[in-house]
């Protein structure tokens, strides 16, 4: 960071602890903009007036115990191996977690990107390889590239077990149907560098809610809540802005989004905490399910009760209307190392990053 | 809930770059992005590129924040 | 050297024999060693010894900066610096795996005499055995250490104001071995810090006296390393993120795999704790020094705090807590 942006990102930040005289909350909705504000110590910059609040943006927090068991029950399989990203490994169905099958010698693998799962198909070729797909669209459209790629190369023993995710059911859901209180709602930038920026347009048309697609460095964070408390507090109008032009245009990413449409089609799903939300899936589409693990294998992914421990609040967290720290298991019964709900566990977890980086306590 | 760090393109290989993350070196998937030419930076997602950055935007990004700031050092 | 390790190497018999001779004895080679078989005899002197022990079993054997035979006397030798000795006699124990390829043994014997003469100390006493393929993944070195601690060092209380110092960069061991473990396609100049930091004692002299406490930030690294110095002294600390240094390709592979880095091990780098307001004094001290030529005054300890803290360059606050657990690949 130059002497110039820091001079800068200190003058904002005066300017916001001023202007704001009332408590107002402001919603991360990204789990790596939770990871980030965490990582900068934003939290302790800013006035305690303001009150940042994490949304459903943790794609391993929301994804349900019965895609797990799922995952378990296809290692459970002759040959089968699952390959995943590694903020999986942890996350618990009602049959245990993938880290525990991968202990008693079943083949889990971690990848660092979807293609790897190419170079092990076409080296394992007697195994069936099923990558564990979760994300959101940032992440939806490698899958689709990966299957296409799968296709053209003639691998037949590539299959995607998804758990996939749209943003904009999720946030409508939050704000009109749970109604969850928000006075600014800072967008996902790298969901928005795929989708463009019109998925979160209805945050300010729809909802009247000040809001800002935001990037991921000091300056983007601080710069997008001062455009919002600007906005809160009357001196701006309210206006829908987007600050991460540099890797968000109006439109999107349109090799992806083709990709995505030629691969994927929307379908209901439940998330873990919040319930039900309609077309907030992707899933593959005929022209490709033979790729789909599910209808490989015959396998149904049974939904599942929310399944959280005693107490835990995580369902409440993922819509922004607790903190971890007001969860009484927070810290104490629940830490990384004994996570009792998804937000611990994931390391973008709400509550594994006000654990790690101490939230707003110092 | 999307870990991405910006890389510059520095060889084009059919569907793949290799990139230039301050001083590492690392092969992504290109197939996502259109009409990457040597020099661009990209933002990259679990391997694969999945966004041309436009730098002038970051100085627009100081100038807007100025402007907020009636800043004119 | 051609040649693999077999069972016969280690049956106590002629092979064993050879195998120390051709080996261990030409590269450690001093008279306590080669003298007398079942124990060293050597004389200390008058003062305070430290006595220290560590085991490596580290993976993969060479790395990018080193390997296994330096970083078992780095680890030891940096042991001893911790607690204000200057490095004397180490043994040696060697468990190999039958099959090992010799001439990997003999360049593992030959890093460990080249960092035992960087850091002026002689591997006097050893042992070897070789276990069935499949026990041990290659081989597995123990490393004890004797030394003479300074005079004037006396580890004692830490209180409000005692300053932080960190003799380098930080992260680069773990991140070295991070990638040459996992496949990760990364293609970088990143080596291990490993290395012997005997040179600080006599480096610092009498200055020694200001010296509260050292530690060597390995496993864990340096947020873990602080986060137990200040819990067993019930005390709180501030750190300055922007006077830690990390070199700008391991900051890279962190921000890539979406890791922390104050929660990597260094294996040449030194925390020392120093009396308010020698800090600037001993760093300067320090810098002249190859070995610590990057020395920085980190942060200070706070009695007003009861955890340890990080102030981000962009002056926010975070706590620091111990490693619970790493991830390794992330997408969120």
């Amino acid at each position: 960071m130059t002497q110039e942006e820091k001079r800068l990102i200190g003058k904002t930040v005066d300017k916001i602890n001023e202007s704001i005289q009332s408590d107002i909350r402001i919603m991360e909705i990204c789990g790596t903009h939770t990871h980030q504000i965490a990582r900068f110590g934003i939290r302790k910059l800013l006035t305690p007036k303001i009150h940042l609040v994490s949304g459903p943006g943790c794609p391993v927090c929301v994804t349900e115990p019965g895609y797990i068991d799922a995952l378990i029950a296809l290692l459970k399989r002759e040959k089968v191996a699952v390959a995943t990203f590694g903020d999986l490994l942890r996350v618990r169905g009602l049959l245990g977690s993938l880290e525990e099958q991968k202990s008693v010698g079943r083949k889990v693998i971690t990848v660092y990107s979807p293609e790897d799962s190419i170079i092990l198909a076409k080296r394992q070729k007697d195994e069936s390889i099923v990558f564990a797909a979760v994300g959101f669209e940032t992440t939806a459209p490698l899958y689709a590239a990966l299957i296409q790629t799968a296709r053209k190369e003639n691998i037949h023993n590539l299959f995607l077990l998804t758990s996939l995710k749209r943003m904009e059911p999720a946030i409508r859901y939050i704000l009109g149907e749970v109604g969850v209180h928000i006075d600014g709602m800072l967008c996902p930038g790298h969901v928005a560098a795929i989708t463009g920026i019109g998925p979160f347009l209805p945050v300010t048309a729809e909802y009247h809610i000040p809001a800002v697609i935001c990037g991921f460095e000091a300056m983007d964070l601080i710069a997008s809540i001062g455009i919002l408390c600007g906005q809160i507090t009357g001196e701006f109008p309210v206006q829908f802005r987007n600050t991460y032009r540099r890797c968000v245009s109006d439109s999107g990413n349109s090799a992806a989004l083709r990709l995505m449409k030629e691969v994927f089609e929307m379908s209901d799903v439940n998330w873990r905490g919040i319930g039900r939300i309609p077309n907030s899936a992707l899933t593959l589409n005929n022209c490709y399910e033979e790729y789909d693990a599910l209808k490989r294998f015959g396998l149904e992914m049974e939904p599942t009760p929310a399944a959280f421990s005693d107490g835990c609040e995580c369902g409440k967290v993922l819509i922004g209307e607790k903190t971890p720290d007001m969860c009484r298991n927070f810290g104490r019964l629940c830490t990384p190392d004994h996570p009792m709900g998804p937000c611990m566990i994931s390391s973008e977890g709400a509550c594994a990053a006000y654990y790690r980086f101490g939230g707003g306590e110092v | 809930m999307c870990l991405a760090i910006p890389a510059k393109v520095i060889k084009l290989n059919d569907v793949h770059a290799e990139v230039d993350v301050m001083g590492i070196r690392k092969k992504v998937n290109i197939l996502l992005v259109d009409d990457l030419k040597i020099g661009d930076k990209v933002m990259v997602h679990a391997g694969f590129a999945i966004s041309k950055i436009d730098d002038e935007y970051y100085d627009f990004l100081k100038e807007t924040l100025k402007e907020m700031l009636d800043d004119s050092p | 050297m051609k040649g693999k390790v077999t069972l016969r190497h280690g049956d106590g018999g002629l092979h064993t024999n050879r195998l120390i001779r051709d080996i261990f004895f030409r590269h450690f080679d001093n008279e306590i060693l080669t003298g007398y078989q079942d124990a060293a005899i050597f004389s200390t002197g008058t003062g305070r010894l430290a006595f220290t022990t560590d085991s490596f079993v580290v993976k993969p054997i060479f790395f990018p900066g080193g390997d296994i035979g330096k970083l078992a006397v780095s680890g030891t030798v940096n042991d001893l610096t911790a607690a204000g000795a200057v490095p004397l006699y180490l043994s040696a124990g060697f468990v190999i795996e039958e099959g090992f390829e010799l001439e990997k043994l003999d360049q593992i014997a030959a890093s460990m005499s080249r960092t035992c003469k960087l850091a002026g100390a002689q591997i006097v006493t050893g042992d070897t055995k070789v276990v069935e393929k499949g026990l041990v993944d290659g081989v597995y070195i123990n490393t004890s250490g004797i030394g003479r601690v300074h005079k004037c060092f006396h580890p004692r209380q830490i209180t409000t104001g005692d300053e932080i110092i960190l003799t380098g960069t930080i992260a680069e061991h773990g991140t070295a071995i991070l990638l040459e473990r996992y496949d990760l396609g990364l293609q970088s100049e990143i080596a291990s810090d490993c290395r012997p930091l005997s040179e600080i004692i006599p480096a610092l002299g009498d200055h020694i006296k200001h010296i509260k406490l050292m530690r060597d930030p390995t496993r864990g690294g340096i947020a873990t390393a602080l986060c137990e110095i200040a819990e067993s002294q019930h005390i709180g600390a501030l750190i300055e993120e922007e006077n830690l240094q990390i070199r700008p390709s391991v900051g890279a592979v962190h921000e890539l795999l979406g890791t922390d880095p104050l929660y990597f091990a260094s294996e040449g780098r030194m925390i020392l704790v120093v009396q308010k307001g020698c800090g600037m004094e001993i760093v300067n001290i320090l810098k002249s020094h190859e070995s610590c030529r990057d020395a920085e005054r980190i942060g200070a300890f706070d009695e007003a705090r009861s955890k340890v803290c990080l102030r981000t360059t962009l002056g926010g606050e975070r706590i620091l807590s111990m490693l619970e657990n790493q991830m390794i690949s992330r997408i969120c």
